[in-house]
């Protein structure tokens, strides 16, 4: 399948209905012919429960690892089993991320990235001089706020989805979603222009149990109808009937296309390790093998992986999550590269927050605020941390209180504008997907060099 | 300790438990508002509802109507049933005595969700059953970190306490074992030099099982202060003196054992003190500006602490609005959540009897059992329309079974939520096509492949097996007779519109009906016309 042929019959019968043609014509095919570029593709795993990335990333400096030492008390990790990471090697990888720093170069970190509305210093926090994000340490607000990249008041579209919004234009021809999750709905998808796909790992697409005999057809063609009625019921019950209803007749288009082109795609040769979050990476590499068939040059994609939230027995269980991460991370990067795409995706982690530096009193750690994370991809300038690494002091400069709570450095509006911008969108349009951008002096963290 | 002020709630967001917006609001306020004035009364009592409104009400009341209950409500009425309902033990959960062992002795999870399965179809104490559930989707506790054996009497206390009191359930739960481990109160020592006390169950209890994050007033509705902002219901300093609070429990020592500080896992009996792990600083900050006195034991704070907590004027709004869409519909009006908040705060508040009764009563809840249009409406989760769609074709069920496994696919494994959370947020809104947002929990697990499975469910219950449940179709075939025409069609799908009610519209019926003309036999028709109810969404969601 040649996409610029379909790019162009698609322009071409839209270019035919426009009645006025001339300049408004040429106008709709210009904005049609944006460049479009190599394809590429982002692919967001959500650490679900705030990660402790005071142990993801931990600095070797004496002076300043002794600090952390000293704070962390039992749950500080040896020194001498971190993996030196960065090429000056101030900074050590937590021990389980073996496979992933294989590919060191291909690996960037950033500190202390969350939620803010504006630059915040502990002074700033403390006094309450200036707006904070919403709900600060909870969960649900915190997933939501760096989902939607909107940290207060309200938003029911998130940044990726608008983002899809507005990157339509470089997916000509396709009908199929810009978004898609493995792993559950996600408010990170949701575009005001657009909806996003979800496919579940080793699932089969689509509708099973219908054959090709009159019987099965008639019943398939009656589903269809009665999804079509239940769309267009008005009566004023019928909210959520009518919204059940436009999923369903998203996902059997969806599918349809789906099938399609999954039927035509390359079966990958690269292992992946059999884990929940191995699964997830295995299916986005199906769909980027897929890419071509669904006539996609932009794909954003989200996982998952939960568990975060070590109050408790932390070592041990973040430990093992670190273990399964690295070893999925690794092989979706093998993948890329058997696809030769590994230049054209980035693969990024986002968080609901950090956690306390100080331990609590049963093994864990309480939630927190700005957190370390990871980029991955050919296209990233890795072995190298960006941002700024936090004072690594109980009530210091960094710290929104006493027990080592980081108030971020980078926001999230600066890190996922970094990788809007790796994926096309025009700085112009920026604030279109993450409306408190101007807040910030800076639009782009560095890490694509 | 430091301590400082996180008073920095500027507006909601929009995952806040405490839902801002929704665009019908105007109308269903008016709407309850005459009613409500016409009745005199918030409750309608219908004395001998129809099959139809028996059936409506036990999708709210029960995990769907089977044959028995539709008869049971139809003679007894709502009131009558709900009483007898009151009275009824709990199911006895299956494998007696531990259903977490399979024959073999072996810990599995598998043989609790096949249980819950086999309990929602068969069990007759369906309205415990019902509120159990809905209480385990507030006070969630999730496989993810629990084991099976510790699972099964945190849901046995779930099911005794379904119509006790909500202070009973605070307490219970938070003296459980389970809780106690889930999230982290067992073992909790107080703050020692460089550690603070932990801070997990202190931080939920307050944001998910009973106040929220934010200021309510009787319709569950945020309170703004004078810049319009809502106000945030408690503080880290809070957090932090429930934490301290809740220091110095452990597990109760294993019979004949001496108790210890930490003793072993018991998960069959409360966790007890020790006042050498309890923390007994002053400065212990709770709600409303009280504070803990100094050198208190660990059962006096954490019974102080407790109350404190359920006197809270949010409790009544934050958990009844939950109730209300747990039950009956994912987006009550300001009014309807007010008049059962007002029977949550009368003597003895927090009484849960009185406040299912006034949930299922209501007018609101009770509109649309005539036929007419109704807002009361709510997507149906996986584990209850599954179960709704077996108890509706009135199939028979045993353990083991599968049905987790195709519920599992729609996003809802019983038994293991992601987190404490749940599987959806109480105020997740959906977005509709017009831009506009609505308060539609169940929707968070709504998506296009969870779409499809819910369909392909249908398909394997109609055209297939599902492990563990059999269907007598001999009824549907009955009604057919060799050769059905149009008359038999008809009379098979009145009788299918009784046990699997909403889809059928004349439109709809003439739809199905084609269809079904289309098949081969009549168990071929039979088949066609349960997937074609079964898996509409007029079926899925409920109204």
């Amino acid at each position: 399948m040649n996409p610029r042929r379909n790019f162009l019959k698609a322009s071409l019968s839209l270019g035919a209905m426009t009645a006025t043609g001339g300049l408004s014509r040429l106008g709709l095919i210009n904005a049609m012919t944006q460049p479009q570029g190599p394809y590429r593709a982002l692919v967001c795993v959500f650490l679900y429960g705030g990660n402790d990335s005071n142990n993801l990333i931990v600095p070797l400096d004496p002076t300043v690892y002794g600090k952390y030492k000293s704070i962390r008390q039992g749950l500080a990790l040896d020194n001498t089993t971190l993996l030196p990471y960065d090429k000056s090697k101030q900074f050590g990888l937590h021990p389980n991320f073996k496979e992933l720093d294989a590919f060191s170069s291909q690996l960037a970190f950033v500190a202390n990235v969350g939620t803010l509305t504006q630059p915040t210093t502990r002074d700033q926090f403390l006094k309450n001089t200036i707006a904070m994000p919403s709900n600060l340490f909870s969960h649900s607000d915190q997933q939501g706020e760096w989902q939607t990249g909107v940290v207060s008041g309200m938003s029911n579209t998130g940044w990726a989805g608008r983002l899809a919004d507005h990157m339509g234009q470089n997916n000509p021809g396709s009908t199929y979603p810009m978004f898609v999750t493995v792993t559950g709905s996600t408010v990170q998808g949701l575009g005001n222009s657009t909806h996003p796909g979800a496919v579940s790992p080793g699932q089969p697409v689509g509708l099973q149990g219908f054959g090709k005999d009159a019987a099965s057809l008639a019943r398939l063609d009656a589903l269809k109808t009665l999804v079509q009625q239940d769309t267009m019921k008005t009566d004023s019950g019928a909210v959520l009937l009518r919204q059940a209803a436009n999923n369903m007749q998203n996902s059997l288009t969806d599918a349809d296309t789906l099938n399609n082109a999954l039927s035509s795609a390359k079966p990958l040769l690269t292992v992946f390790p059999n884990t929940n979050i191995g699964n997830q990476l295995l299916e986005v590499a199906k769909l980027i093998e897929a890419r071509g068939a669904l006539r996609m040059n932009r794909q954003i994609f989200f996982c998952a992986l939960g568990g975060f939230d070590t109050h408790t027995n932390q070592l041990n269980d973040q430990g093992n999550l670190f273990a399964q991460l690295s070893a999925a991370m690794a092989a979706f990067y093998k993948a890329t590269e058997e696809m030769n795409v590994a230049d054209q995706v980035t693969t990024f982690t986002e968080s609901d927050f950090a956690r306390t530096l100080q331990p609590n009193s049963n093994g864990g750690t309480d939630h927190a605020w700005g957190s370390h994370h990871i980029v991955m991809g050919a296209s990233v300038k890795g072995g190298k941390l960006y941002g700024t690494f936090p004072t690594i002091e109980l009530n210091g400069p960094s710290d929104a209180g006493g027990e080592g709570r980081w108030i971020p450095t980078t926001s999230v509006d600066q890190y996922g504008a970094t990788l809007a911008q790796w994926f096309g969108l025009p700085a112009s349009q920026l604030s279109l997907v993450f409306p408190n951008i101007a807040n910030f002096k800076s639009t782009d963290v560095g890490f694509f060099g | 300790m430091v301590h400082y002020g996180y008073t920095t709630v500027r507006t909601g967001s929009f995952m806040n438990i405490a839902r801002h917006r929704n665009w019908t609001q105007p109308l269903c306020f008016i709407l309850s508002a005459i009613l409500a004035a016409g009745q005199g009364s918030a409750a309608i009592t219908i004395p001998k509802p129809t099959a139809f409104a028996a059936s409506r009400f036990l999708q709210q009341a029960a995990f769907g109507p089977d044959a028995k209950s539709l008869a049971d409500v139809q003679a007894m009425g709502f009131s009558a049933w709900i009483d007898a309902q009151f009275a009824l033990d709990s199911t006895k959960w299956s494998p007696i005595p531990d259903p977490s062992k399979d024959a073999k002795g072996n810990t599995q999870l598998r043989n609790v969700q096949d249980s819950f399965f086999l309990n929602a179809v068969n069990g007759q104490d369906q309205l415990r059953q019902r509120v159990a559930f809905a209480l385990g989707q507030i006070w969630v506790v999730s496989n993810v970190k629990l084991q099976p054996e510790t699972m099964v009497p945190y849901l046995r206390l779930l099911q005794k306490d379904a119509f006790s009191t909500y202070d009973q359930i605070m307490l219970d739960v938070t003296l459980s074992p389970a809780m106690g481990h889930y999230l982290d109160m067992v073992n909790n020592n107080k703050p020692t030099p460089g550690h603070g006390a932990n801070e997990n169950y202190a931080r939920e209890i307050l944001q998910l099982f009973t106040v929220g994050l934010v200021e309510l007033d009787n319709s569950a509705r945020p309170k703004k202060d004078n810049k319009g902002n809502p106000i945030p219901a408690y503080d880290q300093d809070m957090v932090e003196g429930f934490a301290n609070a809740f220091t110095g429990w452990t597990y109760a020592p294993l019979p004949g054992a001496n108790s210890r500080w930490t003793n072993p896992t018991n998960w069959d009996a409360p966790m007890v003190p020790f006042d050498a792990h309890h923390d007994t600083d002053k400065g212990k900050k709770l709600l409303g500006g009280y504070e803990l006195p100094a050198n208190q034991t660990a059962v006096i704070d954490l019974h102080l602490a407790l109350n404190n907590i359920f006197n809270n004027a949010n409790v009544g709004p934050f958990v009844c609005r939950q109730l209300i869409q747990r039950l009956v519909t994912s987006n009550p009006s300001d009014a309807y959540v007010s008049r059962i908040v007002s029977v949550f705060n009368s003597k003895p508040r927090g009484d849960m009897k009185a406040v299912v009764r006034a949930i299922l009563l209501d007018s609101e809840a009770r509109k649309g059992d005539d036929g007419s249009e109704n807002t009361a409406s709510k997507l149906q989760e996986p584990v209850l329309w599954t179960s709704a769609l077996l108890r509706g074709l009135g199939a028979s069920i045993v353990s083991p079974n599968s049905m987790t496994d195709y519920a599992s696919r729609m996003g809802q494994t019983i038994y293991r939520p992601p987190t404490v959370f749940n599987y959806f947020l109480p105020g997740y809104d959906t977005k509709l096509a017009n831009n506009q947002i609505y308060n539609a929990p169940e929707f968070q697990l709504l998506s296009e492949s969870t779409a499809i499975s819910a369909a392909d469910f249908v398909n394997v219950v109609s055209f297939g097996r599902v492990n563990g449940v059999t269907i007598d179709w001999t009824p549907y075939t009955n009604i057919l007779g060799a050769k059905p025409g149009t008359t038999e069609l008809n009379k098979m799908l009145d009788a299918l519109d009784r046990a699997l009610p909403g889809a059928l519209s004349p439109a709809a019926r003439t739809v199905i009906l084609n269809a079904c003309l289309k098949a081969t036999t009549p168990l071929n028709i039979a088949k066609t016309a349960v997937y074609l109810i079964g898996s509409s969404w007029d079926f899925q969601v409920e109204r």
